[in-house]
């Protein structure tokens, strides 16, 4: 279908599945979509854009509550102010009213037809005296003050309304009166208001809302695009290329992103290519004795003197000695490659073990091997990998000291580190050869078993432990190989 | 010497190895695989078993546990050509009493299987302790009283140096460390003269070297390591 299948297995790009592979990829490819739906677009679109819709509906009604409290407000100051001027127009006369009602300000009240007003003048309260309209006295229990306006709202005709009303007080002593003046509004502005502020706030905050919707989205997607770009460049590589992701303008996130994968890939790289070299040592190393074996046993089967016959056989079992010592060799520098994982090892006790394993084989080759230093001594290290150093330090000496040498091993603390020391007073090396003496395959005298990898091993695994080897002279001959770990 | 079984499903190293085993005065019998060791051992008495771990048919390892299960004192020494760490402990914790790692040194392998058969012998499995060796005077030790005896010949020994002897004589060959002798010493009675440190240990390995005069024996002394009882050289 795309690129991505002709890319075949390098990269299972989450979402778009390999054509035609095998029921157990469809679980993985599931696990990879249902890891899609987690978009990181997603949840940032989500999570900026819904407390934000949050914050528009809370603030819309709220701003439409206020705006009805204030047109509430505005209606009954009007309301108060009528009801008192229509108040003031009625005036005791005697024992009776009289309404002084210019035509004028009736007009006015009566006016407006949406908005209509009614009012009513009654004495005794409750009883009709003038008005366009029968109104309804305040609600039950209310406690009606003199000459204070109440406001209450009603339903007239199914309408609804807002009424302000005021009674008061008339005649004389000897016969007080009453009479109530009522003015009541249709609640049908308040409602305008509401639909106009529908119109001129909502509408705008909805324009608003989409504006910074597409702008929320669209910094979400700049901000996205190192990341786009990362996946390309990694769906791009092959397996091959294990240099480092170059990402010069990344933001900070990326930059870390880009910089554990880089730090993945060098440790990648690294393993390959020891691994590379490890191979090419090996089967060089690997195929010349075996061609040996192979070269003396075919001359050994068409011999007949049974002495020469000896002599090929002798040769042939140095020659598979050497091929056996050869591979565990091998084996082993191949392991230091692996992790290693540090534990405090008691490296002093570890070096007797391994010098009394030795002792046997240094008695028959003549050669003294003894142990100095201290009784204990807790190091981190890798156990198997420190006892194989050991053993090839003194396998090293005791193959090289010759006959009636002495070869030591220490293990001593000094300023924090620990030195475990393989001394010898064999003939020992020159300077020149003192050099090559950790390098792979170099080997310092034809003297049979040795392969040139003891001491390249003995390098590696220091390393690996964070600490060196270094060899020097041994006075006044011999040789003493080093190494240094640290004690924490 | 011994009857020995020998496991190994290689031809050319079984046959090598049974070779090698008689040469060395011991009577072998041969298996190439688990099934065919378990029958073997269930027909025949054998004195010890030298086990390939990786077997066709019923690995190395249920061949041990199998072992493990019926014959609890045999001896039984591994072979592996794997030489990680948890192959060798796997061996040792299902019953092995030895590994030795391909390939291995001939005399190496006889060495072990000596020592292990010696190790057999002791007072657990009502046998003695005894070393032969070439040129050299065959020393026996009673495996519970401190009694020894040098070509039949009894020897005076104190229960320390009967102990220390012992442990030298169970390890021909190899280091038994200063610790060892130790640590032995303290589960024992005190037997008077000098009394138990370091200092203690040179004074009896001074006596026994004196008792073994002429015998063909020597304790040799390794530097800063222990002690170790060999054939004294011509």
């Amino acid at each position: 279908m795309n690129a991505a299948q002709e890319r075949g297995g390098h990269n299972p790009l989450p979402g778009r599945p390999k054509a035609g592979s095998p029921p157990r990829g469809a679980a993985t490819r599931e696990a990879v979509e249902r890891g899609g739906h987690f978009s990181l677009k997603r949840q940032l679109l989500v999570w900026l854009l819904l407390p934000q819709l949050v914050l528009w509906l809370v603030g819309g009604a709220l701003a439409f509550r206020v705006a009805l409290t204030y047109a509430e407000k505005a209606i009954d100051q009007s309301l108060t102010q009528s009801v008192r001027s229509l108040a003031r127009q009625v005036k005791p006369f005697g024992s009776g009213l009289l309404v002084d009602f210019p035509k004028a300000a009736q007009a006015i009240i009566e006016e407006d037809p949406d908005d209509r007003v009614s009012y009513m003048v009654s004495s005794p309260p409750g009883s009709f005296l003038l008005g366009n309209g029968r109104l309804p006295g305040p609600p039950q229990g209310t406690v009606v003050a003199n000459n204070e306006p109440l406001l209450y709202n009603v339903v007239i005709d199914g309408k609804p309304m807002r009424l302000a009303s005021v009674d008061l007080s008339f005649g004389d002593g000897v016969a007080p009166q009453r009479m109530r003046v009522q003015v009541a509004k249709s609640l049908a502005v308040q409602q305008r208001i509401a639909r106009e502020l529908v119109q001129d706030v909502l509408f705008p905050l909805l324009l608003l809302g989409a504006l910074l919707s597409f702008l929320v989205y669209a910094g979400i997607r700049r901000g996205l695009v190192p990341l786009q770009r990362l996946e390309a460049q990694l769906a791009h590589r092959n397996a091959a290329s294990l240099s480092p992701i170059e990402m010069t303008q990344a933001p900070q996130e990326v930059h870390s992103l880009v910089n554990a994968v880089n730090h993945l890939l060098t440790t990648l790289r690294r393993s390959l290519s020891q691994e590379k070299r490890f191979l090419n040592d090996a089967a060089h190393q690997l195929r010349t004795p075996l061609a040996g074996l192979i070269s003396q046993t075919e001359m050994a089967l068409q011999e007949t003197d049974p002495q020469a016959l000896q002599q090929r056989l002798a040769k042939v079992h140095t020659g598979a000695l050497r091929s056996a010592h050869l591979v565990q060799q091998l084996l082993s520098l191949a392991r230091t490659e692996a992790e290693v994982t540090l534990q405090p090892v008691d490296v002093a006790a570890l070096a007797r073990e391994v010098a009394r394993e030795w002792t046997p084989r240094a008695v028959t080759a003549g050669v003294d091997l003894g142990y100095e230093g201290e009784d204990t001594l807790m190091v981190p290290a890798d156990k198997l990998l420190l006892r194989e150093a050991l053993s090839n330090l003194i396998d090293n000496a005791v193959r090289y000291a010759g006959r009636g040498a002495s070869v030591t091993l220490r293990a001593r603390a000094r300023e924090g580190h620990c030195m475990l020391e393989v001394e010898d007073n064999g003939p020992g090396l020159n300077d020149a050869e003192l050099a090559h003496v950790f390098e792979r395959f170099w080997r310092a005298s034809e003297l049979p078993g040795g392969c040139g990898l003891g001491l390249a091993i003995v390098a590696e695994i220091a390393q690996r432990h964070g600490g060196t080897a270094s060899v020097q002279h041994t006075q006044p001959h011999g040789l003493t190989v080093r190494l240094q770990l640290t004690l924490e | 010497m011994a009857h020995l079984l020998i496991v190994e499903d290689d031809e050319l190293l079984r046959d090598g190895l049974c070779a090698q085993l008689l040469h060395a005065g011991h009577t072998v019998c041969s298996a190439p695989d688990g099934a065919q060791a378990q029958t073997l051992l269930e027909s025949t008495r054998v004195d010890g078993v030298v086990l390939d771990l990786g077997l066709p048919v019923v690995d190395g390892v249920s061949v041990l546990r199998w072992i493990r299960q019926r014959y609890t004192a045999l001896p039984v020494l591994i072979l592996t050509a794997r030489d990680g760490v948890e192959d060798r402990v796997q061996g040792l914790n299902a019953g092995a009493d030895d590994y030795l790692t391909k390939p291995f040194n001939m005399a190496e392998l006889l060495a072990r299987l000596q020592a292990m058969l010696r190790r057999a012998r002791l007072p657990a499995f009502g046998g003695s302790l005894e070393v032969e060796s070439s040129g050299a005077m065959r020393l026996r030790l009673d495996p519970v009283q401190p009694l020894g005896w040098l070509d039949d010949v009894p020897m005076e020994l104190t229960q320390r140096e009967w102990s220390l002897l012992s442990l030298l004589v169970g390890n021909m060959g190899q280091v038994v460390s200063r610790e060892d002798v130790l640590a032995v010493w303290r589960t024992q009675p005190m037997d008077g003269g000098a009394g138990s440190g370091s200092n203690a240990l040179e004074v009896y390995v001074h006596r026994l070297r004196r008792k073994l005069l002429n015998s063909g024996l020597s304790i040799r002394n390794v530097r800063g390591l222990g002690y170790m009882l060999e054939p004294e050289l011509a």
